[in-house]
């Protein structure tokens, strides 16, 4: 896998072909735990995912 | 349920799957009432220790600004945009192509088979941060997209939508991509189509006097059977969802159209998630 270079993902307009093969390798590695009976993994154990959706509805404003 | 409700549940699933903590801000109950903004709360959140800020916002480009903020004070927290406006919705962009890449692929995942396949996207471009992402990763692996619709819907000028860098950006990271075309046709778009992406018909958009009325939008743009053998092939259907039974696609494609891959694409938002939760925590290390 290449090393990967965004601190932030924003648009795939920034995504060259090696980012996107990146991220379709892993999920991909990902997918197929499924098969193993695998739901949890320890990989971003001790991290922190905070969500913040602030929009209600699926309308986009411009 | 709302789209926001499921992009955040995938998000949420992704993190846990991959043993992260998980924390959720609730904006109704949360200090923007009481006039915080939006950068200030991230930054506060950042502060509270997050890895990743995982983002869903009505304006286009206010991850740019948060990031910036975020990287003007040295925090090692990650951004990533759930949907921002008009702009972009990096994720189903991105599981929406590794739906199509797996549909066509054989023995082992390959993006080049989307090469030359011609990918028609139907309904409100103008308005779709999701078509926005879908014409930057499929043209990227050179797929032709054939943009359909009305012109209040899909103005010319589309056509040039590649053309234009993307913020932020010198130039194209992808040195050759597939080309933009624009139909008013659906039967005959459909005719020569590999594959079709639905959007979701916003019903504001009569409001705005953009559409005569949704029935007339539904006959002549809505996916259905009969429009469908015009194709001489079970073609992918996908649709980001939530979907409008019977007006911009038909409850018997949903429900009986062997290659409706509606819901593969929620299977696969997961694995793409933790991919892309992943590879960020990867930088920061």
């Amino acid at each position: 896998m290449q090393i990967w270079s965004h601190k932030h993902i924003h648009t795939l307009a920034n995504f060259s072909i090696q980012d996107y093969e990146s991220v379709f390798e892993l999920a991909n590695r990902f997918d197929a735990l499924k098969n193993t009976g695998t739901k949890k993994i320890p990989a971003l154990q001790g991290t922190l995912v905070t969500s913040l959706f602030f929009e209600a509805s699926t309308k986009n404003k411009k | 349920m709302k789209q926001v409700q499921r992009t955040k549940n995938s998000f949420e699933l992704a993190a846990k799957r991959l043993s992260a903590d998980v924390q959720t801000f609730a904006p109704s109950s949360s200090s923007l009432t009481k006039g915080e903004t939006i950068i200030d709360t991230a930054i506060t959140y950042s502060a509270m220790g997050a890895d990743t800020l995982v983002i869903r916002h009505s304006s286009s480009y206010i991850t740019f600004e948060i990031a910036k903020k975020l990287d003007a004070i040295n925090s090692k927290t990650s951004v990533l945009n759930a949907g921002d406006g008009l702009h972009s919705h990096p994720s189903q962009g991105l599981l929406d192509i590794y739906t199509l890449i797996k549909f066509f692929s054989t023995k082992t995942l390959s993006p080049e088979v989307l090469n030359s396949k011609k990918i028609l996207i139907i309904g409100d471009v103008n308005h779709s941060r999701v078509a926005r992402s879908n014409l930057w990763a499929l043209s990227a692996f050179g797929a032709d997209i054939i943009l359909c619709g009305p012109k209040t819907l899909i103005p010319d000028e589309f056509i040039n939508f590649l053309k234009v860098p993307g913020p932020n950006q010198k130039e194209d990271p992808v040195k050759s991509r597939g080309s933009i075309t624009i139909s008013r046709s659906l039967e005959e778009s459909i005719k020569i189509a590999d594959a079709i992406i639905v959007l979701r018909l916003q019903k504001e958009r009569m409001m705005e006097n953009l559409l005569s009325s949704i029935d007339s939008y539904s006959s002549d743009y809505g996916l259905t059977p009969e429009k469908l053998s015009l194709n001489n092939r079970e073609i992918p259907i996908l649709h980001p969802g939530p979907i409008n039974r019977d007006i911009e696609i038909s409850s018997k494609v949903v429900d009986e159209y062997p290659n409706c891959l509606i819901n593969d694409q929620v299977s696969n938002g997961i694995p793409i998630r933790m991919a892309l939760l992943y590879l960020l925590q990867k930088y920061n290390k």
